[in-house]
């Protein structure tokens, strides 16, 4: 008997062990362990170089514990119903459309008039004017494509309007017969979520006031697109059997023409072949104003837990991180986000007024309503609907007409709109 | 009974029931209570507060046909685990008796089972690529007219996926049946084989009663199974082209439109429906109580 008391008794010992709280660091000195929790398992020497310099920035801190999970914000939400998240986190993009939410979470890092003066797009995560994650890099979105396959089928330039890229369609499969657009069907059509600032300024404010599939807006616009490439068959042959690793090669290999990317995978791309610079990043087949537009944003905003017990530290790190010191944005090929570092090149683009931001500037109230009627007309993220339309270009007779999928489309956004009046 | 155990007997009994129960308390019934009381919110999975709707979600569930009409998509894998059980016990009886190279196929059967989500869904859209080996093997077998687009074709895509959960759950199955026929008494063969029994009556006669509780349970199994079909559509198709299950859409609703209020009472109409069907079929199971 006594034996089995003993036993419980060593357990429950061993337990409280195992959940004994890292040593405290005096207030407002730098030093200690410090908890980093990312969405990149894969850069895993990068954040070794990352920590080594930040050591030797400040001596005193004597361990950075690395935390990443490919699946990022599915986890990190789970885990920030607790308060042990990390002491510095990538703030989970999926909280972009409850903005309210930050103050919960985040420390506060300054207000926005502040920030904006050090920083270049300080407003990916706002409440209040208060900013809650600044981005650990900015890149830009749109058509990455090989300029060989355009060459070879006679076109000069990327085309500027849905119309403009049909026609360069045909005459790219016909003449070279290598495919126009590779959808990328399994891995990143959530990512044209990014584009529809591209596609309409506003454009949450406009869709509550009417609606978002109506023709001429933004989430219309990018699904017309995806249907008339899918009904023209200009995309991959069958696209849910595609695979993106190899998607880069053909389109490296010149038998893909373009594919939807940001700047950051532009390098990896051009390494898979032989030529010097025939890949390149060209804008969203649209205008807005009369220009196209350049949609940059950041791969990851960077905050700090309002629970953290090294405040000091954290907040030091958060600096280090997103300047150029750390690489992190030069490893993306991203423009850094510290506005003294930035080249003449790099100011040049950001001065020169055509860029627009994919993080959402609209006002709290009307991206929280936008979530809750996106959300239950289930086009918070793009992937299902983007998925159902190419589907609806590819096999016409199995499916509804794409006439009736937007007035389906339709009737239940006017539905939500009325429950969340 | 009780009375007569001894007071130190009880104290035992107690303490190795309080681990199973403390679990079983922890990760059974905890979430489950909590499920209810996020059923009747509007939560969206990361607000501090969460609003109470009352039956407001249920009414919607039960309105909507849109919630239900994915339930037929959950049939293929019933008639795909009713193929299960059919192929995992005729390979059962078949590896119990003398037969070539066992372990092999033993092997390979159970060997499907074992491999992970992530490695099966690129497995497989290999596999069925324009082009790629599944349409190889039809062109060498002569038949180049079946080719399809495996998992892009709406009208064979549910075909494909209950097939390759056919590939995936028949091992789990077959180690429930070869089990269960290796415990059977060696005597039981040896009595059959002085009375001349051939290998139809062994069937008949010694094995199908000596297994017909692990045959049960794989029916009750089965519907579960089938209810709660997910992982196969989620990982290959994420279901698209018309292949969402009921608990597909369940996850959907709560992790990517963030109506956790919502999944949450999807959840729960769903478990009060594999209640009300697994005792319905334990009823029927009761009622038969003599041997095949």
């Amino acid at each position: 008997m006594n034996k089995i008391k003993l036993l419980l008794a060593s357990i429950s010992l061993l337990s409280l062990a195992a959940c004994q709280s890292k040593p405290k660091v005096e207030e407002g000195k730098i030093g200690g362990t410090l908890t980093v929790v990312t969405s990149r398992p894969d850069a895993d020497e990068l954040f070794e170089d990352i920590e080594a310099g930040f050591k030797e920035k400040y001596p005193e801190v004597e361990d950075i514990i690395w935390e990443s999970s490919s699946d990022y914000d599915a986890d990190i939400m789970k885990r920030m119903n607790t308060k042990d998240y990390g002491d510095v986190l990538f703030v989970p993009f999926s909280m972009a459309g409850t903005p309210s939410e930050y103050e919960n979470y985040f420390y506060p890092l300054g207000k926005v008039e502040d920030l904006e003066k050090k920083y270049l797009d300080v407003t990916e995560a706002v409440y209040n004017d208060n900013v809650y994650g600044l981005p650990v890099s900015i890149n830009i979105l749109g058509f990455v494509y090989n300029e060989d396959v355009l060459k070879a089928a006679g076109i000069e330039s990327m085309p500027t309007s849905t119309d403009g890229l049909l026609t360069t369609c045909e005459q790219i499969e016909s003449k070279t017969g290598a495919t126009c657009f590779y959808t990328n069907y399994n891995t990143s059509l959530g990512v044209w979520a990014g584009a529809l600032s591209s596609y309409g300024e506003n454009y949450k404010e406009a869709a509550l006031n009417g609606n978002p599939f109506d023709e001429g807006q933004p989430i219309r616009e990018v699904m017309d697109l995806f249907y008339q490439l899918a009904a023209g068959g200009y995309i991959e042959e069958d696209p849910i059997t595609g695979d993106y690793n190899q998607s880069l090669q053909l389109l490296a290999d010149g038998k893909v023409a373009m594919i939807m990317r940001a700047s950051q995978d532009l390098a990896t791309i051009q390494a898979l072949n032989d030529s010097e610079d025939n890949i390149k990043l060209a804008p969203f087949p649209t205008t807005l104003n009369g220009t196209t537009s350049i949609p940059v944003g950041a791969p990851g905003v960077i905050g700090i837990n309002k629970n953290t017990d090294n405040l000091a530290t954290a907040q030091a790190f958060l600096e280090y991180f997103i300047s150029s010191e750390s690489g992190y944005a030069a490893d993306l090929d991203g423009v850094p986000v510290v506005i003294e570092e930035l080249n003449d090149d790099q100011r040049a683009l950001f001065e020169d007024g055509t860029i627009v931001k994919t993080a959402s500037t609209e006002d709290a109230a009307i991206q929280e309503r936008y979530s809750a009627v996106a959300g239950e007309v289930g086009i918070a993220r793009l992937t299902d609907v983007l998925q159902k339309v190419i589907n609806i270009g590819l096999y016409p007779e199995q499916n509804q007409s794409y006439d009736d999928y937007v007035k389906e489309l339709q009737t239940a956004w006017d539905q939500a709109l009325k429950n969340y009046e | 009974m009780n009375s007569s155990l001894h007071k130190k007997e009880r104290v035992l009994i107690g303490l190795f029931l309080f681990i199973p129960l403390l679990l079983l308390i922890t990760f059974g019934f905890l979430p489950l209570l909590e499920i209810i009381s996020y059923s009747f919110t509007s939560w969206n999975g990361i607000s501090t507060q969460k609003p109470w709707v009352g039956w407001d979600n249920y009414v919607k569930i039960l309105t909507a046909p849109k919630y239900f009409q994915v339930f037929i998509n959950n049939l293929y894998y019933f008639g795909s685990g009713l193929l299960q059980i059919l192929i995992a016990l005729y390979l059962a009886i078949i590896l119990s008796f003398k037969v070539k190279f066992k372990s092999f196929f033993k092997a390979s059967i159970v060997f499907p089972t074992l491999i992970s989500g992530v490695a099966i869904s690129m497995m497989f859209r290999l596999f069925y690529t324009p082009d790629g080996p599944f349409d190889t093997l039809l062109t060498a077998l002569g038949l180049e007219k079946m080719i399809h687009f495996w998992l892009g074709d709406p009208r064979y895509v549910n075909y494909t996926l209950a097939g390759i959960s056919l590939w995936r759950h028949t091992g789990l199955r077959f180690l429930m049946f070869y089990a269960a026929i290796q415990t059977i008494p060696k005597e039981y063969y040896q009595l059959a084989e002085i009375e001349g029994a051939t290998f139809i009556q062994k069937v008949r006669y010694i094995i199908l009663p000596n297994i017909h509780t692990i045959l049960k349970i794989n029916f009750i199994l089965l519907t579960v199974g089938a209810v709660t079909a997910f992982e196969i559509p989620m990982i290959i198709t994420n279901g698209s082209n018309g292949t969402t299950t009921f608990l597909l859409q369940t996850l959907k609703t709560a992790f990517e439109q963030k109506q956790l209020g919502l999944a949450a009472s999807m959840a729960v109409v769903m478990i009060i429906a594999l209640v009300l069907i697994t005792s319905l079929q334990k009823k029927l199971f009761r009622s038969d109580n003599h041997d095949f």
